[in-house]
Order: C-alpha cells, then sequence, then structure tokens
C-alpha cells in the first residue's frame, strides 16, 4: 500500500454525456461533501487522488469518448498520479460485463441506480435528508432540474430505457424544495429535464401533470426562468401552453424532440405519431404561444429512409421554420428494436444528409 | 438549409430590445442569452460593453447584429 494514505482523499469527478448525467454527478457530489469528503468536478489540476467517470452510453460517438475518457484515468493511475479509478453511469450500466473484462484495472463499477453503493465505496452514507441537495457544477445563476428518472416509450432507436429503466417521476412537493433551494444558491434560471418531460407525473398521480408542476414551480419566489427541454409530442398536454402564455417566469420557449418527419419514418421509429398530427401540434404551439422559440432535434440515416423521406423532412422543416435544429447521425444500437433492421445507411451518407439538412 | 433558416430568424432580432441574461465575460465581451435561448445548444448574445455588466444578472439589450448562430447586441442603460 502507498505510505501516503494520510492524505485525505479529493474525489474528482467526470461528467460525459446529456445534463441529466450531469445532475446525478452534482447529487453525488452533494452526498460524498456531506459525508465531509472533498469533491470537485472536471479538476484540471491533477490533485485529487480518485477519479469518478461518470459516463454516457447513448450513441456510437458517444461510447467512445467514455471509453477514452476511462483509459486516459487508467494510464494516470498507472503513472502513479492517481489512486483509485471508479466508473459509473449509463455505459457501466449497459455493458459493465464486458467492461469488467476488458479493464481490470478499474477499481469498481456502478449502475445508474447504485448511488448508496457508490458512497459505500467511500465509507460514506446516503443521505435520505439531503433529497434534491447537489453540489452545482454549472455557474451560480442557473442549474438543471430533473423532474423525472426513465422513459416508458419504446422508440426503436433509443437505448435509454436500457439504461435507465421505467418512468418514475418525482413529486411536486420534492420538486418545488428543490427549486427552492436552488434559488436560496443564487439560481435564477432552471432548465427542466427529464428523458420525457410530458409523461410527468403519469407514474405517480395517474395524469400527466407538468402543467401543474409549472404553476408550482413559477410561484417559486426568485425564480425569474424556467425552461422545458425534452417534451414529448405524442399525447402533449395542451395546457402546458396556458401556462407558459400566463405565467410571466415560464420561458417562451420549448425544445422538442421530433427526430423525423415521414410517417414511413416516424412508423418504423415507433413514435406514436403522424406528420399530420405534429404539424396540427406545431400550428396550436404557435396560436397559444405567440413568439415562442421551437427547439427540435431529428435523426438521419434511420434504416431504410429513402431519399423521398429525407426530402419530406426537407419540405417540413422549410414549412415550419423551426427556430433551432439539431441532428444525430443514426447509430444502430444492440438490444434495441431497431436493431433488427439493417444499418443500410452508410456513414458518410448519414452525414451527408444531415449536413442537408442543417 | 436550417442554417438559412436560422439566420433569418435572428435578422427578424435585429433593432429590437430583449432580456438578456449575463452568463459570462470571455475575451474582452459578455456572452449572454434571451428567454428564447437554452444554455449552450442555443445562440449567444455577443455584448461589447465599456462598463461592467453583473455576470448572472439580467441587462437590456439592443440587437445590433446577427449571425447564423448568434447575435450581436448593445446594454440599454437606464
Amino acid at each position: 500500500m502507498k505510505s501516503k494514505t494520510l492524505r485525505k482523499d479529493k474525489v474528482n469527478i467526470i461528467t460525459l454525456g446529456c445534463s441529466k448525467n450531469l445532475v446525478d454527478s452534482e447529487v453525488l457530489s452533494g452526498q460524498l461533501s456531506a459525508n465531509d469528503i472533498q469533491v470537485v468536478h472536471e479538476n484540471t489540476k491533477l490533485d485529487h487522488n480518485i477519479s469518478v467517470v461518470n459516463t454516457c452510453g447513448f450513441i456510437d460517438k458517444a461510447k467512445e469518448e467514455s471509453i477514452n475518457t476511462i483509459l486516459d484515468q487508467l494510464e494516470l493511475k498507472r503513472r502513479g498520479k492517481l489512486d483509485k479509478v471508479y466508473v459509473t453511469g449509463c455505459l457501466s450500466e449497459r455493458y459493465r460485463s464486458d467492461l469488467e473484462k476488458e479493464m481490470p484495472e478499474v477499481d469498481a463499477w456502478f449502475g445508474t441506480l447504485e448511488l448508496p453503493l457508490i458512497l459505500k465505496q467511500f465509507d460514506a452514507d446516503y443521505k435520505m435528508e439531503l433529497l434534491g441537495e447537489r453540489l452545482l457544477s454549472t455557474p451560480k445563476h442557473y442549474a438543471y432540474l430533473k423532474i423525472s428518472e426513465g422513459c416508458n416509450r419504446t422508440c426503436s432507436f433509443c437505448a435509454i430505457p436500457l439504461m435507465r429503466g421505467q418512468h418514475v417521476s418525482k413529486t411536486i412537493e420534492a420538486l418545488v424544495a428543490e427549486a427552492e433551494g436552488l434559488v436560496k444558491k443564487g439560481v435564477k434560471e432552471v432548465m427542466l429535464i427529464a428523458q420525457e418531460l410530458t409523461y410527468y407525473g403519469l407514474d405517480i398521480y395517474k395524469k400527466r401533470e407538468l402543467p401543474r408542476l409549472l404553476h408550482a414551480l413559477a410561484d417559486v419566489k426568485g425564480l425569474e426562468w424556467i425552461r422545458l427541454h425534452y417534451a414529448y409530442p405524442s399525447k402533449f398536454p395542451l395546457e402546458i401552453l396556458d401556462v407558459m402564455r400566463e405565467r410571466d417566469n415560464i420561458c417562451k420557449y420549448l425544445d422538442m424532440p421530433l427526430q423525423h418527419a415521414s410517417n414511413n419514418m416516424l412508423k418504423a421509429m415507433r413514435r406514436n405519431i403522424t406528420r399530420e398530427e405534429m404539424t396540427e401540434l406545431i400550428q396550436t404551439i404557435r396560436e397559444k404561444v405567440p413568439g415562442i422559440c421551437l427547439r427540435t432535434t431529428l435523426i438521419a440515416g434511420f434504416p431504410g429512409e429513402t431519399r423521398e423521406d429525407v426530402e419530406e423532412l426537407k419540405q417540413f422543416l422549410q414549412e415550419h421554420r423551426f427556430d433551432r435544429v439539431g441532428i444525430f447521425n443514426y447509430s444502430h444500437e444492440e438490444n434495441t428494436s431497431a436493431f433488427d433492421l439493417t444499418d443500410d445507411i452508410p456513414a458518410e451518407e448519414k452525414a451527408a444528409r444531415a449536413e442537408e439538412i442543417m | 438549409m436550417q442554417q438559412e433558416i436560422s439566420f433569418e430568424k435572428n435578422l427578424e432580432k435585429v433593432g429590437k430590445i430583449f432580456r438578456v441574461i449575463i452568463d459570462k465575460k470571455e475575451a474582452g465581451r459578455y456572452l449572454g442569452r434571451t428567454e428564447f435561448d437554452s444554455v449552450e445548444v442555443d445562440n449567444e448574445v455577443v455584448i461589447h460593453s465599456e462598463k461592467k455588466l453583473p455576470i448572472g444578472e439580467f441587462v437590456n439589450v439592443r440587437i445590433t447584429k446577427a449571425y447564423d448562430y448568434d447575435l450581436e447586441g448593445e446594454v440599454l442603460h437606464p
């Protein structure tokens, strides 16, 4: 063992992937900190002795980045700069048994729902009373607010339910308390996130309660901007639009990933919505909330996507003039239902289609 | 294609006044966002200001220039 064991541990958390993962890192660091363990995010000074890599396992590129990050940390450990390397998050949840074999130098692997086990590794206790307490890694004036975990949708391309499980909403009371805590720390803007925002409440309240949650959050004093990310279009609760219009501190902003616009593709992607229904929804949104900023994300090169499908998508984008568009090249993910299809669009063609749309 | 749409939409904002949150100061200019822009993924409003602007606070900004994915503006002092 090392002679410098008297040195106090300092933990560095490295977060990859999405804002939902970032929130998990903030919760972990909040818990460690409450147990008197020094913790930092994305430390470049290398004055820590333990690294926790919170990985992403969503698509090829993200997995590669996560693996490279783990390898970098293992290299630091080999050179004696680190005592321990732990890995958690989605990649670890999805591929743990394979990864354990390939990277035996990692000291421990954890899944997405194993926070208490990570803490145990540090001889720390999971403190229930800290519910929602986080050590923020974002600038003081904004923060993400994760309103639920998991997803019950079965979009054919998506590996997230494999890593994040079924939908579990937090209660309105817990979220209001969390938002009040954030405001006390100086936060003025919160970005509401979830795998699927509009499903909120169906599991715990037996109905879609995002509108009621928005009213409750809008009442939190000091919260100046509340922003909505990741709204799923099918069964979109239209009352959200009334709340957005009525309440000044709910931003006229909606991030609604649509993935595609041709009915063939929407069906193959199992999106539970048609182009016509999406058109009607967008028109309603723009009518009810004039001036709203609409953001969407799309997939290029899903199996079987034809030239006509691409043209239809472009026409749809011209028609609705989204304020922002993001696009991902399709990534063929094992254990998703689309994996049974043939990944027939070459990588260069996927990229070319994405480029054409952007 | 979307780049053009984005630029046209940004052009419509020139001359208008928006409430902007100041995120940070970088390379001598301030970077902020309007209600219509989220963190990291959307437009940033680039603000040149002789006067010190408070990070994390709101200011009113008149947009003076549009880019594909960013805006430029000047602070309106009360």
